[in-house]
């Protein structure tokens, strides 16, 4: 029943973003034609331009037919290049998906890593260790941060590349991918430590905890075991939330490290006012939480099995 | 700001450069930007090109015959696109003829009107030029409408690159170009080998544009040796180039040019309080504009008029001597502006009317170095009693704004030179007959029958040397009138790599490759041969 309700109510999000979307580019005081054509173009090519993009038919004909092509898989034509919106933003989203990988990679190691460090040590260098790392991480901006590791471990060090994304192998990808990566994961792994953090320390004060260190059960098997189980949950539920929007494309840190992804897409997109591919990199953000919320809603009982026992499928 | 390091490695087979942002498709007949042109000039050839000094030299026509109703062009035999097919005059029509068709969606198809029949393919109504014809494979005929004394110089500008059948597949371009598209990874990376032999030994065999970099990663790239020239595709950030001018291992690498190009403040003549030119002369005293080109390092020089240095017909001495280069290179001679005074401004204001002043909100695109200029603007200004709001709007919005009728007071604009004529400074921005009421390229919406009585002359005058006089008055007529208070005019600062030999900045293409030579310089006979 729940799945059910769900798809559909995720199909109305989706159709819901899509016209809202529509709506603001369409409200927008200025004329695509008008990039198009150029700066130096006469009115009168400019007047054609807007014919021929169908710009000068009423708003409601020219939404209906938007949303009669998504409906058959066509995101429409790019204003600048005239490909297809949907071939172009997948062509971008291997490199968004390597890096949205590779900060997920970061949020585990770095977030999940220090918060059981510091749930387990309460109280020790290695908790205010953390809690400095939770603050910095929330403080410093990403672009900056970007900026900084490119210059020292870049031009200074000369151990990673100036930029770009691999072209090559695994080895050249994580190469390439280790600032990008570290960059966007730093900022977001500061929130999982906390939250991880504060999900062990309540466990570990909980009855069962005390139930199981009575009966000798090992410090390290009670925190892996049986508390991380019962605090993973949330951290698993903003794991989905993140890939989610890291799917949508990381603006800032793309456009440092010039990573050729769905942000850079919709940068570029943005400053030439290609509307259909502005709306196509929105809408593919939107599909890709829509659609990984409700994955992440479905998997919920196959991680809690009290979840499945209420019946939540 | 970011820290020099040496440079690393050393490649003498190919010429990387930065491009800007991936430009999504190739195509001659609609690129219309610095970086597309680049990439036009190394894929594709027209009848005729600029040479250094911005005059009309040939290309694939070895001569040409200019008659009142007709240009003749005799093409050069043996010509092969890079797919080895041969370039005949069929080619050169079908070509002509794609660039006009509607679909194509060419920005400017009217610089081709004078063509006898482009009109009814501009509107649709027909698919082939009439005026347009090929006695044999290697002559092109093209019969007039009328007297066009600047169909030579539209026909040189990337639009009207010769495609094979004019067609085109614009991920994989074919043209007659001295290179070849050869791998495109996009978002990345373009790279471009040579499709007939190179010119000199030296000569770069491949051409690498980097794409999406941002100012940081090209800078960085530049001076650890992974790019052979900085700033050509974009000017260098503010506080590097600073920095890199004061670098004793780069300061005497620069080479600079003044760009064709002039940034204005615009006035709306219909409007009020602009519709007084007092008012508006009251803006161009108010407004200290040596200061505008200090705070871009020195990079231009100070209007003298609207017309910039560089444009064939213009006297080079009366900006030289307000010259930002001064600043640039170091020298501590002050830069003055000699038209800034903030007495005769108010004196002005005070004579229209306006005694205490007058405000209106001033628009400008939202970028940083526009913000900028709209900035020091806004105080210069208020020191006259002109109150500014600034208005900051992303690039599409401004321009639809500006271009609307009756909307916007005050504004500031920049205009770059499409091909080296003074008429595409002062037709298409001050002519009667480019005001609309929307999509208006007359912005001020400066009307002037003496004007318009001049520029009609001009057009119509086939002696370039008395054109160029016309259009000198028209200047200065425009000056008296005032809707525009030229500011100042850029000038483009390349940083080259000690291995490169042979870097110039044209007056018209971004990226001159033809006279580049990597590791040793070029043979003497070799600089400027093109074909």
């Amino acid at each position: 029943m729940n799945l059910l309700r769900r798809i559909p109510l995720a199909i109305g999000v989706w159709l819901g973003v899509a016209a809202i979307v529509f709506a603001l580019m369409y409200v927008i005081p200025a004329d695509p034609a008008r990039i198009l054509a150029g700066a130096q173009a006469d009115p009168q090519t400019v007047a054609a331009i807007h014919a021929q993009l169908g710009l000068d038919r009423p708003l409601l004909v020219r939404f209906a037919a938007y949303l009669g092509g998504l409906l058959h898989g066509d995101w429409g034509q790019s204003y600048l290049t005239g490909e297809p919106v949907l071939g172009t933003v997948l062509s971008h989203f291997p490199a968004t998906l390597e890096l949205a990988l590779g900060a997920l990679v970061v949020y585990l190691t770095f977030g999940c890593g220090l918060g059981i460090l510091a749930a387990s040590r309460p109280g020790t260098w290695a908790d205010r260790l953390a809690s400095f790392f939770v603050l910095a991480g929330k403080s410093v901006p990403s672009f900056w941060l970007g900026l900084v590791l490119l210059f020292l471990f870049a031009s200074q060090l000369a151990i990673f590349p100036l930029g770009g994304a691999g072209q090559g192998g695994l080895l050249d990808t994580v190469y390439h991918l280790a600032l990008p990566a570290l960059t966007l994961g730093l900022s977001g792994a500061a929130y999982y430590m906390r939250m991880l953090r504060q999900g062990l320390a309540a466990e570990l004060g909980s009855d069962y905890v005390r139930t199981a260190r009575a009966k000798g059960i090992g410090e390290g098997t009670i925190l892996l075991k049986h508390a991380l189980r019962n605090a993973i949950l949330p951290v698993f539920t903003l794991l989905g939330v993140d890939f989610a929007q890291l799917l949508g494309g990381a603006v800032l840190t793309e456009a440092v490290f010039d990573w050729p992804g769905i942000g850079q897409l919709a940068l570029q997109s943005i400053a030439t006012l290609d509307v259909p591919m502005i709306m196509g990199t929105v809408l593919f953000a939107a599909t890709a939480i829509v659609a990984i919320n409700l994955a992440v809603d479905l998997a919920y009982p196959l991680i809690d099995p009290r979840l499945r026992d209420r019946g939540a499928l | 700001m970011l820290v020099a390091c040496a440079p690393t490695r050393i490649r003498h087979d190919t010429l990387r450069v930065a491009l800007g942002d991936d430009p999504g498709k190739i195509d001659p007949a609609t690129g219309y930007s610095i970086p597309t042109w680049s990439i036009d000039k190394l894929l594709f050839d027209g009848l005729v090109d600029y040479d250094d000094a911005g005059r009309i030299v040939p290309d694939l026509a070895a001569t040409w015959s200019v008659e009142p109703d007709r240009l003749v062009f005799h093409l050069r035999h043996g010509l092969r696109f890079s797919n080895g097919a041969s370039c005949r005059a069929d080619d050169v029509i079908a070509s002509m003829d794609r660039l006009l068709r509607p679909q194509t969606r060419c920005p400017v198809p009217r610089f081709y009107a004078a063509i006898a029949g482009a009109d009814a393919v501009i509107a649709g109504r027909s698919r082939h030029i009439r005026g347009l014809t090929a006695p044999d494979p290697f002559t092109v005929d093209m019969r007039l409408v009328r007297p066009d004394p600047f169909l030579l110089q539209v026909l040189a500008m990337p639009f009207c690159s010769v495609l094979p059948h004019g067609e085109l597949d614009p991920r994989h371009p074919i043209g007659t170009g001295p290179f070849a598209l050869t791998r495109w990874i996009h978002g990345q990376k373009m790279v471009f080998d040579h499709a007939r032999p190179a010119p000199d030994p030296h000569s770069p065999r491949r051409v690498e544009f980097d794409l999406g970099l941002s100012e940081q990663v090209e800078d960085l790239k530049f001076e650890r040796g992974e790019l052979d020239l900085l700033g050509v595709h974009r000017p260098i950030d503010g506080p590097d180039f600073v920095r890199l001018l004061h670098d004793p291992r780069w300061k005497s690498r620069f080479v600079s040019a003044p760009e064709m190009a002039t940034y204005y403040i615009g006035m709306n003549t219909e409007m009020p309080p602009f519709d007084d030119v007092r008012v508006r002369k009251a803006v161009a005293f108010a407004v200290d504009r040596a200061r505008l080109v200090q705070l871009l390092n020195g990079r231009a020089v100070v209007a003298a008029g609207f017309l910039p240095p560089g444009l064939p017909g213009i006297d080079q001495s009366r900006v030289r001597a307000l010259s930002g280069a001064a600043l640039a290179s170091g020298s501590s001679a002050a830069v003055s502006d000699p038209l800034h005074d903030v007495a005769e401004a108010r004196a002005l204001l005070a004579q229209a009317g306006h005694p205490d002043g007058i405000s209106a909100t001033y628009y400008c695109p939202n970028s940083a170095t526009s913000m900028k200029l709209a900035m020091a603007i806004q105080q210069d200004l208020a020191g006259a009693g002109i109150h500014l709001i600034l208005k900051p709007l992303s690039f599409p919005t401004f321009l639809t704004a500006v271009g609307q009728r009756r909307n916007v007071k005050i504004f500031q604009g920049n205009w770059v030179a499409d091909y080296p004529d003074p008429s595409n400074f002062l037709v298409p921005l001050f002519s009667s007959a480019n005001i609309q009421d929307v999509n208006s390229r007359n912005t001020t919406f400066f009307h002037d029958p003496a004007y318009d009585a001049l520029l009609a002359r001009a057009a119509a005058e086939p002696s370039v040397a008395r054109r160029d006089a016309i259009y000198r008055q028209a200047e200065r007529e425009l000056m008296a009138q005032m809707p525009v208070v030229p500011l100042f005019h850029p000038e483009n600062y390349v940083l080259v790599q000690p291995w490169v030999y042979g870097f110039r900045l044209h007056p018209v293409w971004p990226l001159a490759f033809w006279d580049i030579c990597l590791g040793a310089p070029c043979r003497p006979h070799a600089a400027g041969v093109r074909r």
